[in-house]
């Protein structure tokens, strides 16, 4: 069963040879998600307008990519290039988390890049710890037919930085809206691990030029919603 | 018995003289002008129980200096990689010369020398030089016989103290900085010379006028100006990573996109009274950089949820503004920075001044909690200034005499206690009233205006309110409105540069009443540019990351503007610090020849601040910590030669790219 997890579910895999009675609960949920019918997003409304649906049965997916939709991409960007190069780090933002442990060695290359000149209640520290407890991720998702969704998590869960190829099931009674599933809690979706190696070989340079190719993007195709007020924050 | 007394400014050696003398002190003049001697008699010394006559003198400053040879080490004339070896001399220049003549003669009829020199790691070892001068004029006076004040201010009873419980030098304090200075020399030199000898001729070049036909007949006038112009491309440990936060921010400005965020913003009609209030609720999850997922959860939550949200969540609780922490040396400079619009070196100069005219304490330091035996209303009874005429007082009196009434809402409180602790200094605060009459210039009155007032601030209440929050559940979607009511605004009544006010009032709503939304929007924003460095935000950042000390930080920043690396461009009210093409060109130079570690960068300089602090600690020594950073920079100075093109490349590319 650990093997099924670890596949590409759009290969053909052979499930055949399983003596499903002696299974557990666990792997016959996985069995049944992944044996149920596929999910398409297609509705029988006359008009084709997409419209608002509910998952009538648990579907087996794996994760093709996962994004912090919480932060910029740029602020991510600065992250990963830190892990990548950290001595040509720029020297103006902080990497908390690492702070925690003075010991590591890697720490010698910590740098205390920006300071919250406004908080006057602590001075004694210059740490300016953001917490990403709360932040909203999106997953890519495929199905075992090949068709590509998204979801979004709305509650605070572990697995923002689960390896791609990892497998998830996302139950019945799930929203389904505008080809994103909306993961409101944690009945509507079991996380169960799993990694595809060679999606993940080099993964910090593959996301840094993924990041790098979405904020060109950005960069030419600015748009605005109508209508709008601007509010600028930075970031 | 004859003791001998230095201190490191004439104004000092003044003030302690006064002191200990009674004001039967008498003056006389020195071999140096600017140094004058005192005289008087005087029996708390603990090592001359009967009584004594006193010489109380000073110097200016360091006694010496340590440099190479020139005839051998001199510009031009060896390998600057040799200098990493060669012997160092002690040199010292006319004033210095004239100052250690008075030491020496003063010395030649002392029993006793006893050290007055400022308490911080550069005044031990100027204390050590004062010491060694002395025993070249009086060789009785070893080890055993030299004492060290220990004193943060001039007032009268704590130089009481400190003349009648005195210690010895540190000499661990002494070897430190006598690695710095080793150090900084070594590397200083031999880089300043590569870089300038690489760069300076394409600099030149590059900033050369070009030539009228006026201008080649007065070639030879051109000529003699060009040699009075050197440019001098230098290094310094601590020069390099400063420039090096100003690049770094400036390249992200430079290579910032905006990026678009969403949000889901609601908004809730009531009516207090008469008055009509409109009352915005902010999406608890903020800013969110992916429209097809904020679009995605707004449909859902208008098909299922409509116009109507319950209150979830109904909070008033009450809130604290608290007081600032006790004032250091770079608490000061950053706020003089960005309240006063001071720069660094300019609000430490009027500190010292401050300092050496008595009006406040040793503005050096880095502890931000006093000692909990400390007299601090005393120090707040003197600012009350009762026995003057109200219209002799300073306009901060009155706030004074109302912490210590007893009667009024914001009573005397002891400071809040930070974190740090140099074990030399208290925090920065006031020790006399300033008189109408004062003897100083505006710049010094303003900074003392804003220690008193930060001091006050520091002994007064924290500020009170009541917040209150109300959360809105939109189909499982949580939005928030605060409100703050200030009660009490205590410090801030002393401290104008900090703001707490009160906000719009909150709509009157109940635990799980559902509420008719008149709008429910889906916004947009995009992030901004970064502001570029202001000198306030690079002296926290270079604290932070251990780059200079409370004393050194202002001379870094001052260095990388004398030097050309950075500008300063006033913009409207706020004065930015950005970078020339000349900074920018270094620090990528560098960062392209690809150092183990890059100088542009705080690591080595932090390693080195730690190890010198591991040397007054006592577990590491002088000669190991040398022998280790001077082979690192060995290294780095052939990388740097071999790739020496490299510069010259970046710069001029950064001179055709750069607008």
């Amino acid at each position: 069963m650990s093997g099924l997890i670890a596949l590409d579910i759009t290969q053909q895999i052979d499930l055949a040879s399983l003596k499903k009675d002696f299974l557990s609960g666990r792997e016959q949920m996985i069995i049944k998600s992944y044996e149920n019918l596929p999910w398409t997003g297609e509705t029988n409304n006359k008009n084709n307008k997409p419209i608002m649906m509910i998952l009538d049965r648990d579907i087996l997916f794996q994760i093709l990519m996962v994004e912090n939709i919480s932060r910029s991409k740029q602020s991510q960007l600065d992250d990963i290039n830190i892990k990548l190069d950290p001595k040509n780090q720029r020297v103006d933002r902080l990497n908390a988390s690492k702070l925690k442990n003075p010991n590591q060695p890697q720490l010698r290359q910590n740098v205390i890049t920006q300071i919250d000149m406004d908080n006057d209640n602590n001075t004694s520290s210059h740490l300016n710890s953001i917490s990403h407890d709360n932040d909203m991720f999106k997953f890519t998702i495929q199905g075992k037919n090949g068709m590509v969704f998204f979801a979004i998590t709305t509650f605070p869960m572990k697995w923002g930085n689960c390896a791609l190829g990892a497998k998830i099931i996302i139950k019945q009674g799930t929203i389904f809206n505008k080809k994103i599933f909306i993961l409101k809690n944690s009945t509507n979706a079991t996380f169960l691990g799993g990694i595809n190696r060679i999606w993940n070989e080099n993964r910090d340079l593959k996301v840094h030029d993924y990041l790098t190719q979405k904020l060109q993007r950005d960069r030419s195709t600015a748009t605005t919603t109508q209508g709008s007020r601007k509010r600028k924050a930075t970031t | 018995m004859r003791v001998l007394c230095v201190a490191e400014k004439n104004s000092i050696a003044k003030a302690v003289a006064a002191i200990l003398g009674g004001g039967r002190s008498k003056a006389s003049d020195s071999t140096y002008k600017y140094v004058k001697n005192y005289s008087f008699t005087y029996d708390g010394f603990p090592f001359a129980p009967h009584g004594c006559d006193v010489i109380m003198t000073s110097v200016a400053g360091h006694l010496s200096g340590v440099d190479f040879d020139a005839a051998q080490y001199g510009w031009g004339k060896s390998d600057p990689f040799t200098l990493f070896d060669a012997p160092l001399i002690e040199t010292m220049d006319t004033n210095q010369k004239q100052i250690a003549a008075n030491i020496r003669k003063e010395a030649r009829n002392a029993d006793v020398l006893m050290i007055w020199t400022d308490c911080d790691r550069e005044g031990e070892y100027i204390g050590w030089e004062i010491h060694q001068v002395a025993k070249k004029g009086n060789s009785y006076l070893q080890d055993d016989k030299v004492y060290r004040a220990i004193f943060s201010h001039i007032e009268g009873s704590h130089i009481i103290h400190a003349a009648r419980n005195p210690e010895r030098i540190d000499q661990k304090s002494v070897d430190a900085v006598s690695t710095r200075i080793e150090l900084d020399l070594r590397t200083g030199v031999s880089f300043t010379r590569l870089l300038t000898n690489t760069l300076a001729p394409r600099i030149q070049a590059i900033s050369a006028p070009r030539l009228s036909n006026r201008d080649y007949l007065n070639a030879n006038n051109i000529n003699n100006n060009r040699k009075k112009d050197k440019i001098v491309v230098s290094y310094g440990p601590c020069q390099f990573p400063t420039l090096g936060f100003v690049v770094d921010r400036f390249e992200r400005i430079r290579n910032f996109v905006p990026e678009e965020f969403w949000y889901i913003q609601l908004q809730i009609d009531s009516e207090d009274g008469l008055k009509k209030l409109s009352t915005t609720f902010q999406w608890e999850r903020g800013h969110i950089f992916d429209r097809h997922s904020v679009l995605t959860l707004y449909e859902m939550c208008l098909e299922l949820g409509g116009d109507e949200a319950k209150v979830c969540d109904l909070k008033s609780k009450p809130s604290t503004k608290y007081r600032p922490f006790p004032l250091t040396t770079v608490e000061l400079q950053k706020n003089c920075a960005r309240y006063l619009r001071l720069n660094a070196k300019q609000s430490l100069a009027a500190a010292e001044k401050l300092y050496q005219k008595g009006f406040i304490s040793y503005p050096r330091t880095e502890t931000d909690t006093f000692p909990s035996k400390m007299n601090l209303q005393d120090l707040v009874q003197k600012q009350a200034q009762r026995e003057q005429d109200r219209d002799d007082r300073n306009v901060w009196a009155q706030y004074a005499a109302n912490l210590l009434d007893g009667n009024y809402p914001n009573n005397f409180t002891f400071p809040r206690s930070g974190k740090h602790d140099d074990k030399a200094h208290p925090p920065i605060h006031p020790i006399i009233p300033l008189g109408k009459n004062a003897q100083i210039d505006e710049t010094e009155r303003r900074v003392y205006e804003y220690v008193v007032r930060h001091f006050l601030a520091c002994c007064s209440e924290d500020a009170k309110g009541q917040t209150s929050t109300l959360t809105l559940d939109w189909v499982g979607e949580k939005f928030t409105a605060t409100g703050l009511v200030v009660l009490e605004k205590n410090w801030l009544d002393v401290y104008p540069w900090a703001k707490w006010e009160t906000t719009k009032q909150l709509p009157r709503l109940e635990m799980n009443e559902i509420c008719t939304l008149s709008k429910a929007e889906m916004k947009s924003g995009m992030t901004s540019t970064p502001k570029p460095m202001t000198e306030s935000e690079l002296i926290v950042l270079m604290d932070a990351n251990g780059i200079g000390t409370d004393a050194t930080i202002a001379d870094h920043i001052e260095k990388i503007q004398t030097r050309n690396y950075v500008q300063s461009e006033k913009v409207g009210k706020e004065t930015f610090l950005q970078p020339t093409k000349l900074g920018v060109a270094l620090v990528h130079g560098f960062e392209e020849i690809g150092l183990e570690d890059s100088f542009a960068k705080p690591f080595q300089r932090r390693e080195m601040e730690e190890d010198l602090k591991k040397i007054c600690e006592g577990q590491t020594n002088k000669s190991a910590v040398v022998a280790d950073i001077i082979q690192k920079y060995r290294g780095y100075y052939m990388r740097t030669n071999q790739s020496k093109n490299v510069l010259v490349d970046v710069y001029n590319r950064v001179n055709r790219t750069m607008s």
